[in-house]
């Protein structure tokens, strides 16, 4: 089942035009400085937002469009969402939170083993450290088994160490989940690792798509000046780029 | 010492109290939402509105109440259409215009804890596929408990002591609509000064306590997740 989203949006200081699609099973990264609208189209696709115009599937079904006149409320999209910070329910211990849209305990209680936060399950998630609380956040989520996950700068909180084992279980969670996930970062290496896919997205638009694709299909070979053809204005983020791709290839 | 003289009018203010904070916690707790949450037309008149008895003179509130719930008032009138007697000097009366009076009470620490919710678990609610009537009572009810708690305490205390907008609206009949604050009042009138104090002692230790209650709840607020 794939994700396909074609979104305009006026916001304060630029206007948002981006078209993306993802398959089942596989990571699309967004990626760009923050203030980019990045965060505005996940909320688009959750339902949070609404766009001036566009179209949004999943698989067969149409969760929006502007020329019909169809919005599909976010309770019915059958989507989970891991915010930046988690938006846990604090009245709520975390095996509750892990439960609260869950179809099947049992799958909450497997999952909560699996990211080592069984321990945790009468705790409430202000007694917890933050990488517990992504745990949690990213177990309630799936615990809902959703059509489409959404991820929005999950591991921007955490520290070096944790943030490498989180992505290290998402990247594996991946493989056996056979769902578009949507994926948020401002940071270029965890794009890098996490993402099938990678969409830059700079003051609303994509650009130079195919620059990041090439750097992972090449595994950063073969990546000459030439190619490195945006326009001016993009050049320090390009540069940036070219950078993170060597400290990444390290 | 007349012994019926205390514990009827303290019976009918408490029940009365009750009533007014039971239909306020949940009218209180819709208006609160819609003004914390939605878009609300003419937002400025409308909190303005809700929060007019407690600046207007209780007697101003009463006359407009009289008014408006009098045989040729238009809430009045519709009430008789509907259940065929009045509703000026009954308990139903009272409790009505007790509700009108109380409503900021109910309100405000109602809306300060609908606003204190970080918005993003509502959204998760949201996705996680709550509707809003879910989300309200599985999530916004819990985490304003304190809120709920302060609204309760203080439409129940501000009830217990209201006079001028009871007198107005529900006279002083024994049994029906005399409140222990008019009670006292005319205990004084006619010199039964032992009466008074029995009345206002209770009064005053009820609404001590209860206080008590609000400022250790206070104390101890439940601020939640935030970032």
């Amino acid at each position: 089942m794939a994700l396909r989203a074609e979104i305009r949006k006026k916001l304060n200081h630029f206007t948002l035009d981006v078209s993306l699609a993802c398959a089942g099973g596989r990571i699309l990264s967004l990626v760009g400085p923050s203030g980019s609208g990045k965060t505005t189209i996940l909320r688009i696709i959750a339902g949070l937002d609404a766009p001036d115009k566009g179209t949004i599937t999943c698989g067969e079904e149409s969760w929006v469009n502007t020329g019909t006149g169809t919005f599909l409320p976010t309770q019915k999209r059958r989507l989970a969402m891991v915010f930046q910070d988690f938006a846990l329910f604090p009245h709520l211990s975390v095996f509750k939170n892990v439960c609260f849209a869950a179809r099947d305990r049992s799958l909450a209680e497997t999952l909560m083993k699996r990211f080592g936060i069984w321990h945790l399950k009468d705790t409430r998630p202000q007694s917890i450290s933050g990488g517990e609380r992504q745990r949690t956040a990213i177990c309630q989520a799936l615990a809902r088994e959703p059509r489409v996950l959404l991820m929005d700068e999950p591991f921007s909180a955490l520290d070096p160490v944790t943030r490498r084992k989180l992505r290290m279980a998402v990247a594996e969670m991946k493989r056996e989940l056979e769902i578009p996930i949507i994926h948020v970062t401002h940071d270029i290496r965890e794009a890098l690792f996490l993402g099938d896919e990678i969409v830059p997205v700079v003051s609303g638009k994509i650009f130079h798509k195919w620059l990041l694709q090439f750097m992972l299909t090449t595994r950063g070979e073969g990546l000459c000046p030439s190619d490195l053809t945006a326009r001016e204005d993009q050049e320090d983020i390009e540069l940036e780029i070219y950078d993170m791709r060597k400290e990444y290839k390290r | 010492m007349d012994t019926g003289s205390i514990p009827g009018p303290l019976w009918i203010s408490f029940k009365l109290a009750a009533a007014t904070t039971i239909v306020l916690l949940a009218a209180g707790s819709f208006l609160a939402y819609l003004l914390v949450y939605r878009k609300v037309p003419a937002r400025a008149v409308v909190e303005s509105l809700i929060s007019l008895p407690i600046v207007l003179p209780p007697t101003v509130l009463g006359f407009y109440l009289l008014i408006l719930m009098g045989p040729k008032g238009a809430f009045g009138r519709a009430w008789e259409g509907i259940f065929d007697s009045s509703l000026l000097f009954t308990f139903t009366g009272i409790v009505i215009a007790s509700v009108f009076s109380s409503l900021p009470f109910a309100v405000q620490p109602l809306k300060a804890a609908f606003a204190k919710i970080d918005r993003r678990i509502l959204e998760n609610a949201h996705v996680l596929g709550l509707s809003s009537l879910a989300t309200f009572f599985r999530v916004v009810v819990p985490n304003s408990a304190a809120g709920f708690a302060a609204a309760a305490i203080l439409v129940f205390l501000h009830t217990m002591g209201e006079f001028g907008v009871i007198l107005m609206v529900g006279g002083s009949i024994p049994g029906e609509t005399k409140v222990a604050s008019i009670a006292i009042f005319e205990a004084v009138e006619s010199l039964r000064y032992r009466d008074a104090w029995v009345l206002s002692l209770v009064l005053a230790l009820v609404s001590f306590s209860f206080l008590l209650v609000v400022n250790a709840l206070n104390k101890g607020e439940y601020d939640g997740i935030k970032s």
